[in-house]
């Protein structure tokens, strides 16, 4: 599928209607949700037959960016249940069944979900369940290290590749971490703005362009085993 | 929430495995025999706690041991298939084995401890954890 067409596909995903500040619920467009899982398709390990994990959900996009790419199996962690509610909308928006209370068809995707805390340690799955981690997660503003604990449960969870979008700043420290502390291989694929509407009443500005980076994390020469003490994980 | 799913999950704090499944609810929707994708995942699946959690939902009795060539064994194939995929736990509620317990409620599994006092002990990680060969 052309980047243009998935992007089409994904302007039907309903972004977040009262979105939370303490969880940094930004939506993520259809054009950079299109543009990351379709990087995957094409330029690395590609999709089809592929188990995916999408931390911090939210409206779902990115999941299911990647089963209309042709993953095998999708599943969508978050720990806000209207986020989780509101991505099973969206698939339903996109003609993909899942695991509805009231499906009876089956139409060849599996798209899961779970409500789960991501922060800490605290992701309730075992390490190297999935193939490929995708997540937008938070950028650390509202709860410090929030980003690198997103971060390292994805290496943990991840047996082939973690793609993840960052704000810039960030890219010098989080590839260092990457590669230093859990023995990834780690790059910035691609540097792409990241529109921020006005979500929040306490912005100013209708809207603000943020340098965020396309992070590629190569997992399979990390060790077996992580180590699982989170930097954020204070918010509760 | 498919038993695909469930065979991956763990506490949330101390990692402990495997949950077990108290199904109230079960749905069974027939998808395409997908052999490649359960070849695929097979390496990763725990499989004593998979052929526990089948027979504890009535779904049938695994081989002890997983099979090897996807050409032999097809009915194995078949319900493994279908355990895995076409097992859709609707409610239920599962149990870590220090018995702090997680609600699965319309499908979803909710892995939030209900109250601090559910919240199980922070793992405390140990210097062998980070190369543990």
């Amino acid at each position: 599928m052309k980047l243009r067409e998935l992007e089409s596909v994904l302007t039907a995903v309903a972004p977040f209607e009262a979105p939370n500040v303490q969880l940094e619920q930004y939506s993520t467009s259809a054009h950079l949700a299109a543009i990351m899982a379709h990087t995957i398709d094409a330029k690395y390990e590609g999709l089809e037959g592929r188990s995916v994990v999408d931390l911090g959900t939210g409206s779902g996009i990115l999941g299911l960016a990647c089963c209309v790419l042709g993953a095998a199996s999708v599943l969508c962690v978050d720990i806000d249940a209207d986020a989780l509610k509101l991505a099973r909308q969206n698939a339903e928006r996109l003609g993909i069944a899942g695991d509805r209370e009231d499906d009876e068809s089956d139409d060849g995707h599996v798209l899961e979900f779970m409500r789960a805390d991501i922060l800490g340690a605290d992701l309730p799955l075992r390490d190297n369940m999935a193939d490929i981690v995708i997540m937008n997660p938070p950028f650390g503003t509202r709860v410090k290290g929030a980003d690198v604990d997103f971060l390292r449960a994805a290496v943990r969870i991840a047996r082939v590749a973690v793609y993840s979008l960052h704000k810039s700043s960030t890219r010098d420290f989080l590839i260092a971490k990457a590669t230093r502390e859990w023995g990834c291989r780690a790059e910035a694929l691609a540097q792409l703005r990241f529109d921020l509407p006005r979500t929040y009443a306490f912005h100013k500005k209708q809207s603000t362009d943020i340098e965020v980076d396309l992070l590629r994390l190569d997992v399979s020469s990390k060790p077996r085993v992580l180590p699982l003490n989170g930097a954020a994980g204070t918010r509760r | 929430m498919r038993l695909l799913t469930h065979n991956f999950m763990c506490s949330p704090r101390t990692k402990a495995y495997p949950l077990r499944l108290v199904p109230a609810e079960i749905e069974m929707i027939e998808s395409a025999y997908n052999p490649g994708f359960v070849q695929h995942v097979l390496p990763r699946i725990e499989w004593e706690p998979l052929r526990a959690t089948a027979l504890a939902c009535g779904l049938g009795e695994l081989p002890p041991s997983p099979p090897q060539d996807p050409n032999v064994d097809e009915d194995v194939w078949r319900l493994l298939h279908r355990i895995l995929l076409d097992t859709h736990v609707k409610e239920g509620i599962l149990v870590s084995p220090s018995g702090a317990e997680y609600t699965i409620h319309n499908s979803i599994p909710n892995m939030l401890p209900k109250t601090a006092a559910d919240a199980e002990p922070k793992h405390v990680p140990q210097a062998t954890d980070i190369m543990d060969e």
